[in-house]
C-alpha cells in the first residue's frame, strides 16, 4: 500500500519536487496569518480563539496582521452583507498568494437565519472559501479544529508545481493521478 | 434656609493620611502579587490554555451541538414527520418529506429528513418543539467542512454516526425520555480537571437531575 502510493507520488511529481513541496507546504501551514477582518459577533469567538485560553498562536495563526498585504488567511467571521461584500472581496484581492480563506459560521458559510434582502447568502458567493465551519458562532474548539483541517489541506497542495511545472505530464492527467492518489487514501 | 454644605479640604485630608509606609510598601505589596503570579505561570502552576486538541473543555449537559435522531425499539427513527421542527426553525435548515407508515397508529415516518448544519444555528427550538421526542443534541461541535454539500447531512448521518458516543448527549427535554433510544451507546460523561484553577469550576454539573438511560428507558 505504502509502496503503490510511492510509485503514484513519483511519477506524478518526482521525488525531488515532493520534498520540495513538503518543505514549502510546512512552511505555509506553520505560519498562517490571519487578517484582523471581524463582521459580528463570530469575530468575538475568533477573538477568544487568539486569546490565552485557547491560544492559536500554538498553531502559528494567532498573528493577526492589521493589514492584507501581510497576511495568509481570511477568516470571515461574521455576517456578510451586501454593503459588506465589495469590502470583503476587495482585502481578499488585495491580500498576497497563496492566501486562504475559512467560512466561520452559519452567516459566513451560508447566510444563516437571515435569509433576507440585505445579507450576502455566504461567502462563497464572491471569495473561494477553503473551510466552512458550522455553528452560530462556532466555539474556539470548533475554529481550531476547522483551522486544523485547513492546514491538513494546505499539505495536500503541490506548490511546485507552479515554479518547475509538471514536466511531459498534462494537466489532466496530473488531476486524474492526484484523485487516484487521494482515492488510495 | 439651605443647610450649609460641609466643606473638605481633599488635598489636607490626603496629606493628613499618608505615611512613608504607605508610599512605598503599598506599591511593593501589589508587585509582589503581579510577581507571584508571574511566578505561578512560569512554573506551571497556573495554567490558563486548554491545549485543544489533546485535552478538551466538558461541556455542560445541555450544550447545543450537532442534532441526533432517536429511534424506536426496533430502531426505526421516532420521527413521525409532522413539521413542527422544521417550522419551529428559525434558519429554515430543516428538509422533511414524509411518507407513509404501514402501522396506522404512527400514520407517517420521514422518508427524507435533512438537516443543512452549515445553516443552522443551533438554536435548540426544533427539540422544544419536537412532540415525539425524536430530536434531541448532542455534544458534538466540531463540525467543518470543505464543500458545503458535505454539510447537508441526512438521517441516516442524524441517527448514528462513529463519533457520537465521544461527545455524548447535550440538550434534549428536561425530563425522562419515555420510549425513546439513541442508536449508540454513550460514554460516561468523564469528569477532567481542567487547566485555569482560578476561573473555572468544572465540576460543577448543571442539571444533576436529567436522567436518560438509553438501556432502561
Amino acid at each position: 500500500m505504502a509502496k503503490e502510493r510511492e510509485e503514484v507520488v513519483e511519477t506524478s511529481s518526482g521525488i525531488i519536487t515532493t520534498s520540495v513541496d513538503f518543505v514549502f507546504n510546512w512552511a505555509r501551514k506553520s505560519a498562517l496569518w490571519p487578517m484582523t477582518f471581524g463582521l459580528a459577533c463570530c469575530a468575538i469567538e475568533m477573538m477568544a480563539t487568539g486569546a490565552s485560553r485557547f491560544d492559536m498562536d500554538r498553531f502559528g495563526a494567532g498573528v493577526f496582521r492589521p493589514s492584507p498585504r501581510q497576511s495568509d488567511l481570511l477568516i470571515v467571521s461574521g455576517t456578510p452583507t451586501l454593503k459588506m461584500g465589495p469590502i470583503i472581496r476587495r482585502v481578499w484581492d488585495q491580500m498576497p498568494e497563496p492566501k486562504w480563506c475559512i467560512a466561520m459560521g452559519a452567516c459566513a458559510s451560508t447566510g444563516g437565519p437571515f435569509p433576507t434582502y440585505s445579507t450576502l447568502q455566504g461567502v462563497d458567493r464572491i471569495v473561494p472559501v477553503d473551510v466552512y465551519i458550522p455553528g452560530c458562532p462556532p466555539r474556539p474548539e470548533a475554529l481550531l479544529y476547522g483551522l486544523m483541517r485547513l492546514q491538513d489541506k494546505i499539505m495536500q497542495e503541490h506548490p511546485t508545481r507552479f515554479v518547475f511545472g509538471r514536466g511531459s505530464v498534462s494537466q489532466e492527467q496530473a488531476e486524474s493521478r492526484e484523485a487516484a492518489e487521494n482515492a488510495a487514501v | 434656609m439651605k443647610k450649609q454644605a460641609k466643606v473638605i479640604d481633599v488635598s489636607a485630608r490626603a496629606e493628613s493620611e499618608s505615611s512613608f509606609t504607605k508610599g512605598v510598601l503599598g506599591p511593593l505589596v501589589g508587585m509582589g502579587l503581579t510577581i507571584n503570579r508571574m511566578v505561578d505561570n512560569l512554573t506551571g502552576k497556573v495554567n490558563a490554555t486548554i491545549r485543544y486538541p489533546e485535552e478538551r473543555r466538558a461541556y455542560s449537559d445541555r450544550y447545543r451541538g450537532a442534532h441526533i435522531l432517536t429511534a424506536r425499539e426496533d430502531g426505526s427513527p421516532r420521527c413521525v414527520a409532522c413539521y413542527m421542527c422544521a417550522t419551529a426553525c428559525p434558519a429554515d435548515c430543516i428538509y422533511i418529506e414524509p411518507a407513509e407508515h404501514p402501522d396506522p397508529l404512527i400514520e407517517k415516518y420521514p422518508a427524507r429528513f435533512d438537516i443543512d448544519m452549515l445553516r443552522c444555528v443551533f438554536c435548540g427550538f426544533c427539540v422544544d418543539a419536537c412532540p415525539e421526542e425524536a430530536i434531541i443534541m448532542s455534544r458534538e461541535s466540531e463540525l467543518c467542512a470543505f464543500t458545503r454539500e458535505e454539510t447537508m447531512w441526512d438521517i441516516k448521518r442524524l441517527m448514528q454516526r462513529p463519533e457520537l458516543p465521544e461527545f455524548g448527549l447535550g440538550y434534549r427535554p428536561n425530563q425522562t425520555l419515555v420510549d425513546s433510544t439513541v442508536k449508540f451507546t454513550p460514554k460516561e460523561k468523564e469528569k477532567k480537571k481542567l487547566a485555569g484553577r482560578v476561573t473555572l469550576k468544572e465540576d460543577v454539573e448543571m442539571i444533576i437531575h436529567v436522567t436518560f438511560d438509553p438501556t432502561k428507558d
